[in-house]
């Protein structure tokens, strides 16, 4: 974001301004002054005002085809560049599509512009046409919200939900705009500049202290990685933690990416689809130190059970993560790189501790050597990522297929592995990846989708025709709900209820129709063509990829169960 | 048991429905609740609440209203003499002010 002198206008920073400055321009004009490039949206009643000022304007506008698309794209988006990703939808029912979205970035602290078109001021509250309040309904999903009621304000308060979006622990900010500002005349200035501080403080040194203290007694410590790293710019800084104290690593779903990948002393996922050697690793230590990560449950299995003989260090930048679901015995806020290079357990005496560790990963290393001719999903996408290469992203969706990738996968930096994480919603995954891929045209960004997942938002293949996005789908057809078979198969009696997709539509004949190149792969023998072909396709391309339908997720920590009581295949 | 917080909060719109909500969702019914009037913009809330269940804590909720962006300040009584009158209340700070 820029921030600019608050004595310029906005016409002095941007080009030429039009005759008519409403506040719709005004809100064209500050995004643009902001530096955002790219909007996602969806055009409406309420939102007009802004669609007729966005003609002329420098800002790429992408039109989706569903508002939860335009969320999604936006929140991949941001997920990649740090910098908030912008939607944009008219009121009432395109600011509900938008709702998911919202509640998806919030989760996983996507710092996220949502503008919503409002009915004008005077109906608000009537239960005018198309008149829902937004505001009110996305007030637990938003890090803040507010309603511009004065259009000499925009510039000033869309410079501020920026700040908010972006600042601290990021998050998404709706900004609800009611048509009649957006058509009443407005002169606006610039932004003034931001009164938010910018990152989080310097974390105490009697805390430090108390923890390296702590370290330095601990004989079997684990570091327990989370999403909290790379949101707080602490990548290099864990890698150098690891390397420099040997302390083995595990990470959540979002933490993935963090660790080098080569780390010997990373131990891969833990928790409900977590790998054997990250769990029983936090099942036995005496320390755990956390380091951005909450103890969310599918991290955690039974909480009570959770690393039950260890101290903990609560390393984060949000305090308010801190105790909230186990006490810290030393706990740490504030800059979580700056804390990481500052703890200084001196020489620890871990070799035992590492070696178990390290022997462990190997002996429950995955095997890839499924027995039949089918195609195993796991080794294709380990393959896929291998042959992409430090460039590979991941747009998942959700489902089996989204634990594979994180089981299965090398990922060289956590924003490349863009899952649905704390919300889970289906649909995420080919809009995110059409984000994704428009952001960085030259990486090799894959959409990993099942046949469930695809079908909620596959009207975006719409989207990427349109505007040629090289995102690669990759998308593996096991003509079930798979996940939610396998949890059927073993927790609820093998009684498969509403899970069958037989009548699933010939999804690269759905492609076809929308102008995209697409193929099938039926055996294990047409993979490494498939990747080539997939990796090497300039423009969107969809593999649609037969599996096995009984194929499941190993290992599984049941539900209600402690992480150490994996089953296994 | 019964506890109380003060929080100092901007006056923008959506600031009470968005603490009040958040208190709710957290966990915590609210037992009373006292607005005073706006003065700068600012404006105070008293409310005396308790959790709906054991494993919810206070110090932990503190702090997840302090991180609203429309609240400057939150206090809990210094003296943890729950039915006292407000006024007597000696107010101890839980979350820093936002500048
Ligand atoms: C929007 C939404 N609805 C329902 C669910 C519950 N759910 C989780 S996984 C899953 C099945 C996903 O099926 P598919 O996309 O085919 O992936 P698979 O598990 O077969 O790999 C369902 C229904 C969800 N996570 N999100």
């Amino acid at each position: 974001m820029t921030a600019l002198p608050a004595t310029q206008t906005l016409a002095e920073a941007s080009p030429p301004a039009p005759a008519k400055q409403t506040g719709a321009h005004a809100v064209v004009r500050t995004l643009e002054v902001l530096g955002v490039e790219r909007v996602f949206g969806y055009p409406g009643g309420a939102i007009m005002p802004v669609y007729d000022a966005l003609t002329g304007s420098s800002l790429k506008h992408i039109l989706v085809r569903h508002e939860q698309a335009a969320a999604f794209a936006a929140d991949a988006q941001a997920r990649l560049t740090g910098k908030a990703g912008v939607c944009l939808a008219t009121s009432g029912p395109g600011a509900t599509n938008l709702l998911t979205g919202i509640a998806n970035a919030y989760m996983d602290s996507v710092p996220m512009i949502i503008l919503t078109g409002q009915v004008p001021s005077g109906l608000m509250g009537t239960d005018a046409f198309q008149e829902v309040d937004v505001f009110g309904m996305s007030m637990p999903v938003v890090k803040h919200s507010i309603i511009i009621r004065d259009p000499m304000r925009i510039p000033e308060m869309i410079a501020e939900a920026f700040a908010i979006a972006e600042g601290g622990r990021p998050g998404p900010v709706l900004i609800d705009l009611p048509k009649d500002v957006l058509q009443a005349e407005a002169y606006p200035t610039l932004p003034p500049e931001s009164r938010l501080s910018a990152g989080p403080s310097p974390s105490r040194q009697a805390d430090l202290d108390a923890a390296a203290a702590l370290l330095s007694s601990s004989e079997r410590p684990v570091l327990y990685i989370g999403g909290g790293v790379a949101l707080g710019g602490a990548v290099e800084a864990v890698r150098d933690f690891m390397g420099r104290t040997g302390i083995p690593a595990v990470a959540t779903l979002k933490g993935l990416g963090c660790a080098h990948p080569e780390a010997e002393n990373f131990l891969g996922m833990l928790g409900m689809h977590g790998g054997r050697a990250a769990n029983v690793a936090v099942d036995e230590c005496d320390l755990l130190v956390c380091c951005g990560a909450r103890f969310d449950d599918r991290a955690t299995g039974r909480l009570d059970s959770f690393a039950k003989g260890a101290r903990i260090i609560h390393m984060d930048g949000d305090g308010a993560e801190i105790g909230k679901l186990r006490t810290a015995d030393a706990a740490i806020e504030g800059d979580i790189a700056d804390a990481l290079a500052r703890l200084d357990p001196g020489y620890l005496d871990i070799e035992d501790w590492r070696k178990s560790c390290r022997e462990r990963k190997e002996r429950h290393a995955f095997r890839y050597d499924a027995p039949g001719h089918g195609v195993f999903a796991p080794a294709m996408l380990k393959q896929l990522s291998e042959a992409a290469g430090d460039d590979f992203i991941a747009a998942c969706d959700v489902g089996q297929h989204q634990m594979w990738v994180a089981q299965h996968c090398r990922f060289s930096r956590p924003e490349h592995h863009l899952t649905s994480a704390g919300l889970g919603a289906m649909g995420y995954g080919l809009p995110a990846g059409i984000g994704a891929a428009m952001e960085r045209p030259d990486a090799k960004v894959v959409t990993i989708t099942g046949d469930g997942s695809v079908m909620m938002n596959i009207q975006e293949l719409a989207t990427a025709h349109r505007y040629g996005v090289p995102v690669r789908i990759l998308l593996l057809d096991n003509a079930s709900l798979g996940l939610v078979r396998q949890w059927q198969e073993y927790f609820f009696d093998q009684n498969f209820s509403e899970i069958d997709l037989y009548d699933n539509p010939d999804f690269a004949e759905v492609a076809h129709a929308f102008g995209i190149e697409a193929f099938t792969v039926h055996s294990r023998e047409e993979v490494p063509a498939a990747i080539d072909r997939l990796l090497n396709a300039r423009g969107p391309i969809l593999a649609h990829v037969l599996i096995d339908p009984r194929e499941n997720v190993w290992p599984l920590v049941p539900p209600g169960a402690s992480n150490a009581d994996m089953m296994e295949d | 048991m019964r506890d109380t917080l003060r929080i100092e909060l901007s006056d923008s719109e959506g600031a009470l429905m968005r603490l009040v909500g958040l208190v709710e969702r957290r966990g915590f019914t609210i037992a009373t609740l006292e607005k005073a009037d706006a003065a700068d913009g600012q404006s105070t809330v008293i409310m005396r609440l308790s959790a709906r269940d054991g494993a919810r804590s206070l110090d932990v909720l503190t702090r997840q209203i302090g991180r609203l962006f429309d609240v400057r300040a939150v206090f809990t009584p210094e003296l943890a003499a729950a039915e006292a009158a407000h006024a007597s209340y000696r107010w101890r700070q839980a979350c820093p002010p936002r500048n």
